[in-house]
């Protein structure tokens, strides 16, 4: 059976299922993700185009390609940025965040979870929901924009810091439709885990950053769920990027086994550095501090709008304008790995430069590159437990709504999904 | 009042598809904009998706301008006013997919749309990253900058008209 359409994950993808006694014998998810020359076409550019050129990896999530970028060149340069860039990085971070959550939750998987065919079906019965998504999705772009004078494909990132410091008229305004904004985003996470979720306990691997003090963003080690984590630096020698025939998308295996990042990941690792207002707003909810559902993945977004909101308020409530929004960064033959928390998982860069600060070699490894091994896991335990005797409409319709919940990225991954179903 | 009739050109930067910023930017050069700046906004979009609704917010009149691919032939210009025929997505086929028809239904079944929506949409040729803008699309520019202006004049009198 060839179905020929699934709209609302981005990119271009099938799903190929041999059945056989009952039991999924293969599954195979074919990304058809152009292969991806940023790495190669970044070889030669100065540094200070690097941000800018990473920008345009993806549409959706800009800021965290950049984030991870400058974070990896000022390592490789051995550059300090101050407390005031930090801040604001993680501000211009929430407002990803925020846009990007807002965005899969109310256009993509709210659907699926709520019997509509598309957002537009459930405009007609959830018209308040979607007309809130869409208002907190815009503030998301508005505190992108704030940072990066645009908010598709930014430009105020520079290595060392910002190009300007925003204004701080701007910046009031901004935080006093963040407040009124907060109401909403609690009510948000109310809404989704009231959703009808599919019960489907599973077993799997955590990936994300941890920091002491802080839900991670921006900073932290990179840890997991066995408690250990590394630097950012040993990254390649624990997690490793395979090729499969079957997909153009890179497989990646942490020690060997697929792992999951994304926000069900963070928040499995990360709760207790959720500030108490988001604690509260989850633990009326039935999604427990670790959950083993992933379609609490949609919860966890929510949550972590919630987050981001308040992290946002509470950085920019104390702006102050810099005179100097970046330090200089005089650049030095060397390595640097970056790694931060795009919205849908780690996003790790690594660069190598020569002493004029030409890159001589780039490394990036997306999380939608990292979660493919696991959706796979995932699409089998799930489509067993959903039932294999069940029409392939309706295994068709599951499938789309285990991968969606990932949130599959854009431009790294994939448009539309056929599904090929072999019964034996 | 500024920002009541908004022109957006929605494009990417590949072959035909940036038709729309480049009727967007000769309009903002031209002087017949000069002379209306205060009632007009001009702004270039690249492929807002469901952004776009935010960005035709508080506007009375939204002007569109987007490349299409229907089988006609290229340079073809195409004016749908939303206001008349409703939005029906199927009526619309953007290059950009989804986005500017499931965008304009979306906007729709939320209520979220300007009172007077016109979409001038112009037959692509060729689309590709490498590619430059047609022949056939560069020479319908100048009746597509002219249309569009003649769309907003004619609802800026509507609107100075006593009622």
């Amino acid at each position: 059976m060839r179905v020929p359409m699934l709209a609302r994950v981005e990119g271009e993808g099938a799903l190929e299922v041999a059945i056989r006694d009952g039991a999924i014998s293969e599954l195979k998810l074919r990304i058809y993700e152009p292969p991806r020359l940023f790495e190669k076409l970044l070889e030669g550019r100065s540094y200070t185009e690097v941000p800018d050129i990473v920008a345009r990896i993806c549409g959706i999530c800009p800021v965290a390609y950049q984030m991870s970028a400058v974070q990896a060149l000022e390592r490789a340069f051995g550059v300090e940025v101050s407390d005031w860039v930090l801040d604001l990085r993680r501000a211009m971070y929430c407002g990803e965040w925020i846009q990007s959550h807002a965005l899969h939750i109310h256009l993509l998987a709210a659907p699926d979870f709520l019997g509509a065919d598309s957002v537009i079906a459930l405009s007609a019965t959830h018209g308040d929901a979607v007309r809130r998504g869409l208002r907190l999705q815009g503030l998301g772009n508005e505190l992108i924009r704030l940072f990066g004078g645009r908010s598709v494909h930014p430009v105020g990132v520079c290595v060392g810091g910002f190009h300007r410091a925003p204004d701080p008229r701007d910046v009031a305004a901004l935080v006093d439709k963040l407040r009124a904004a907060v109401p909403e985003a609690q009510a948000l996470v109310e809404w989704t885990a009231g959703f009808p979720l599919p019960e489907d306990e599973q077993e799997f691997t955590c990936v994300a950053l941890r920091h002491p003090s802080e839900y991670p963003m921006y900073s932290g080690r990179i840890g997991r769920s066995d408690g250990q984590d590394i630097g950012a630096s040993e990254y390649e020698a624990h997690f490793a990027e395979h090729q499969v025939p079957h997909s153009t998308a890179l497989h990646s295996t942490l020690d060997g086994a697929p792992y999951l990042v994304g926000p069900l990941a963070r928040l499995n690792l990360n709760h207790r550095c959720l500030p108490q207002s988001v604690r509260d707003a989850l633990e009326r909810t039935e999604v427990a501090a670790a959950s083993r559902n992933m379609f609490h993945s949609i919860v966890a977004r929510a949550a972590e709008i919630y987050f981001a909101l308040s992290e946002a308020i509470r950085i920019l409530e104390r702006y102050e304008p810099s005179q100097t929004p970046s330090v200089p960064a005089t650049p030095r033959a060397g390595t640097g790995a970056g790694a931060t928390e795009a919205p849908r998982g780690l996003l790790w860069h690594r660069y190598e430069s020569d002493g004029e600060g030409r890159i001589l070699r780039a490394r990036i490894v997306p999380p939608t590159s990292q979660n493919q091994a696991r959706i796979e896991q995932d699409l089998k335990a799930a489509l067993e437990a959903f039932g294999l005797d069940r029409s392939d409409d309706e295994l068709r319709r599951h499938g789309e709504t285990v991968i969606r919940n990932y949130d599959p990225c854009i431009s790294c991954a994939t448009h539309f999904l056929r599904l090929q179903v072999d019964r034996r | 009042m500024k920002g009541w009739t908004r022109i957006l050109g929605i494009g990417s930067p590949f072959g035909d598809d940036r038709v729309g910023w480049l009727a967007a930017e000769m309009v903002r050069v031209s002087a017949w904009y000069r002379s209306l700046a205060a009632a007009v906004q001009v702004e270039s979009l690249d492929r807002p998706g469901p952004g776009l609704l935010a960005a035709m917010q508080g506007a009375s009149h939204v002007v569109l301008v987007d490349a299409m691919r229907s089988g006609e032939p290229p340079g073809t210009i195409r004016r749908v006013d939303l206001d008349r025929v409703g939005v029906s997505s199927d009526k619309l086929v953007s290059v950009h997919g989804f986005d500017l028809a499931d965008t304009l239904a979306l906007g729709n079944a939320l209520g979220l749309l300007p009172s007077r929506l016109t979409l001038f949409a112009v037959e692509a040729k060729h689309t590709l990253a490498d590619e430059d803008l047609s022949v056939e699309v560069r020479a319908a520019l100048p009746m597509l900058v002219r249309r569009v202006q003649a769309s907003v004049a004619g609802s800026l009198a509507a609107e100075t008209m006593p009622t």
